[in-house]
């Protein structure tokens, strides 16, 4: 897995990854929701998770980042790794593999 | 937001406008709003930039702070603060804390109002400011202050002293006493049928109409955090009065007309080129989101699709009945408007122009052409001002917009022709 | 100075990626190398180098401690850039792998600047029309540099043609164009 800074728009505010494949999308969610994120399903299809301030959006194997635009600019790359790394956990904690040691792009 | 105060809202139906308390408002995004009152105050300069603003946002809020009052039963100025806070919020340009006295003097608080806080999110580290930029706030202000104590309109005016955007801690709008001004009458629903012409049939119409049905009924549900504001598909989100956005671009533009006519063609420009940085910044990424991927599709590299996609979007944001009837990928492409949201205001407020005044639309037009063809959508594109400036600054535009009828014009419809250069 | 030329001068520098060239005062791009197709956009580098190292010695005149031998280090999460003011005329700005140590980098600096500036021309710089710098100024810099032009032109009641033209404008004219520089910009005072 790779977290991608969307660098558009509001200031490293949205970041995305790709979960390893489809079968991993709804165990990793459960986990997620079992360790305290809130579900809701506003869009067929289209997941969102309310992790304290911030949210996960999940459309198939996509995942967006969306930090609160009340993070302070010098906690945003950090917020975002931290949240990039709870999911990695998520996906290891549901029994798959396909994680890996996960990498953030520039 | 109540029942009551929900049904105010409307669509007119073949027209993709949409109307809060009997006016009409669209949703454009914070790039688009910045641009959109910078140049404004290149114009006039800021302080009659400032002005004009603030009268603007004054007229345009007035009518629909009206009606909620009305609908909602608030009589009492009280209620009327506490209403009018709550609507600002809900269409998310922040959530002020308005102190008012009786006779319409008082403050209006913020840390968090669209303009300025988006202001410091976007250019905050790149240049200071030296000038205030919460107008909309200033006017909004004034108009839920003149109507919650039962005063003429036009007779409080807001000044903003402090602003998050020139690194105050909180906004901070003083509102005075002035003598009243004659408010011009406000382009209303009820008027638009002398405006607006039936609805065209354009390429892929059954599918721009249900998928702008579908983006609209989201929006619908789209509505201020906490704070009053809308953080969605990357950008910060407004609906906003069509009457200010309108009555600012015209006003601005002709006074120049009468004070510099030589560089009137620089100001039309700049406002062709708002409509560029609504496109790319607003369609763009709302084509890039996960919401739409979930609601119509994974953007892929077909013109034709973007175009689409394009045009389903700003019905959806209440810019009116879009169409494309004819398109050859890699060449031409037409777009019309059987109605959009600017046209409707120049011809009630200042009857037929000589010339093509539909700004907005004809920036988006070439915006959506440049768009469709030169963007690599199903490579994730980062949407930012690099790109921005690759795609439509000098020599990289490679489209060119002519505009062969014009609704301000007394045309049936407004046409845009985008070829390639 | 050929691409060629800039070739032979960083032979051998193993972690540098990139050289910029920049003549003064104009900041513009003199000449470029990159050792891999980094997508640079060379021409705004070269320029911000130069402004960058214009600032820095007025900044260090105002200290009192400027001398024409200093360097500008910046040490960034991706790569060492080192800027050094060759003669007044020019600017070399060196980009170099973030792992290269700091002491080797200001020796291989020592010696590639040695070697370009041989192979710099001797100028006698020509000082450009203040109303054209004012222009290129407000065009790299400005928050929205698409529209600099257009916002110039309405603040100033200059036109277009004449912005593009700016060698020929009046007095009055560059005051116009300076004052809407800064008011654009946010600054109250310009260095141009």
């Amino acid at each position: 897995m790779k977290l991608s800074r969307l660098a558009n728009c509001t200031r490293n505010l949205t970041w995305e990854t790709r979960l390893p494949e489809d079968e991993v999308v709804e165990p990793t969610l459960r986990h997620l929701v079992e360790r305290g994120a809130s579900r809701a399903q506003p869009l067929p299809r289209l997941t969102r998770l309310e992790i304290g301030a911030h949210a996960l959006v999940v459309v198939g194997t996509r995942v967006q980042i969306r930090l609160s635009y009340l993070t302070p600019d010098e906690e945003r790359r950090y917020e975002a790794e931290r949240l990039f790394v709870a999911l990695m956990d998520a996906v290891r904690a549901a029994g798959l593999t396909g994680a890996g040691d996960g990498r953030r792009s520039p | 937001m109540s029942d009551a105060i929900s049904q105010l809202k409307s669509l007119m139906p073949g027209c993709d406008l949409t109307f809060f308390g009997g006016a009409p408002y669209v949703f454009h995004c914070h790039h688009y709003n910045l641009f959109h009152d910078q140049s404004v105050d290149d114009v006039l300069g800021e302080e009659a930039g400032f002005a004009l603003r603030s009268r603007a946002a004054r007229e345009a809020f007035r009518p629909l702070l009206a009606a909620v009052f009305d609908a909602a039963g608030a009589t009492l100025p009280v209620e009327r603060i506490e209403l009018a806070t709550q609507i600002f919020a809900a269409l998310g340009h922040g959530r002020p804390s308005l102190s008012v006295s009786s006779d319409g003097t008082g403050v209006a608080t913020g840390t968090h109002l669209h303009y300025g806080f988006a202001w410091r999110e976007k250019y905050g580290k790149q240049v200071k400011r030296f000038d205030p930029v919460d107008a909309v706030a200033a006017g909004f202000a004034a108009a839920a202050s003149e109507l919650a104590h039962g005063l003429p309109p036009g007779s409080v005016e807001g000044t903003e002293v402090n602003c998050v955007a020139m690194q105050h801690e909180q906004c901070r709008v003083s509102l005075s006493r002035v003598a009243p001004t004659p408010l011009a009458e406000p382009l209303a629903e009820r008027m638009m049928a002398d405006y607006v012409k039936p609805p065209q049939r354009g390429l892929w119409e059954d599918e721009v109409a249900a998928i702008a049905d579908g983006l609209r009924g989201f929006l619908g549900g789209v509505a201020g955090d906490e704070r009053g504001l809308v953080h969605a598909f990357n950008v910060f989100v407004t609906a906003h009065m069509a009457n200010y956005y309108n009555e600012t671009i015209f006003e601005s533009v002709r006074a120049l007309e009468e004070r510099s006519p030589a560089v009137v063609g620089a100001a039309e420009s700049l406002f062709r080129e708002a409509g560029h940085v609504c496109v790319f910044n607003t369609f763009g990424n709302i084509i890039l989101s996960p919401e739409w991927e979930s609601m119509v599709e994974k953007p892929g590299d077909d013109p034709e699709r973007i175009v689409m996609s394009c045009l389903a979007i700003a019905r959806s944001l209440g810019f009116g009945h879009w169409l494309v009837p004819e398109m050859k990928v890699g060449e031409r492409m037409v777009m019309r408007t059987t109605t959009n949201y600017e046209a409707p205001y120049y011809l009630h407020r200042y009857g037929r122009s000589a010339k093509p005044r539909c700004y907005i639309t004809t920036g988006a037009a070439l915006a959506i052409a440049v768009l469709a063809h030169r963007v690599k959508w199903s490579e994730s594109p980062t949407l930012d001002q690099a790109y921005y400036d690759a795609l439509f600054r000098g020599d990289g535009l490679g489209w060119e917009a002519e505009v062969t009828r014009d609704q301000t014009m007394g045309d049936e419809v407004t046409e845009i022709v985008v070829s390639r250069r | 100075m050929s691409q060629t030329t800039l070739e032979r001068a960083v032979e051998d520098v193993g972690p540098l990626r990139a050289v910029f060239i920049t003549a003064m005062p104009d900041c513009l791009l003199y000449d470029a190398w990159e050792r891999a197709e980094d997508g640079f956009e060379v021409e705004e580098i070269a320029a911000y180098f130069g402004d960058l190292v214009r600032s820095n010695r007025q900044g260090l005149k105002a200290l009192g401690s400027w001398s024409s031998d200093m360097q500008v280090t910046i040490e960034s999460a991706e790569s060492l850039v080192v800027i050094r003011e060759i003669n007044e005329h020019f600017v070399c700005g060196c980009v170099f792998e973030r792992s290269a140590p700091l002491g080797m980098v200001r020796l291989q600096m020592k010696r590639m600047i040695e070697r370009i500036a041989e192979m710099l021309p001797q100028v006698e710089a020509q000082e450009r029309p203040r109303g054209v710098r004012l222009v290129e100024f407000v065009s790299r810099y400005a928050p929205d540099p698409h529209a600099a032009l257009m916002r110039i032109s309405v603040r100033t009641g200059l036109t277009m043609e004449q912005l593009e033209a700016a060698e020929g404008l009046d007095a009055d004219a560059v005051e116009r164009l300076e004052s809407a520089t800064k008011r654009i910009l946010g600054l109250t005072q310009l260095s141009v």
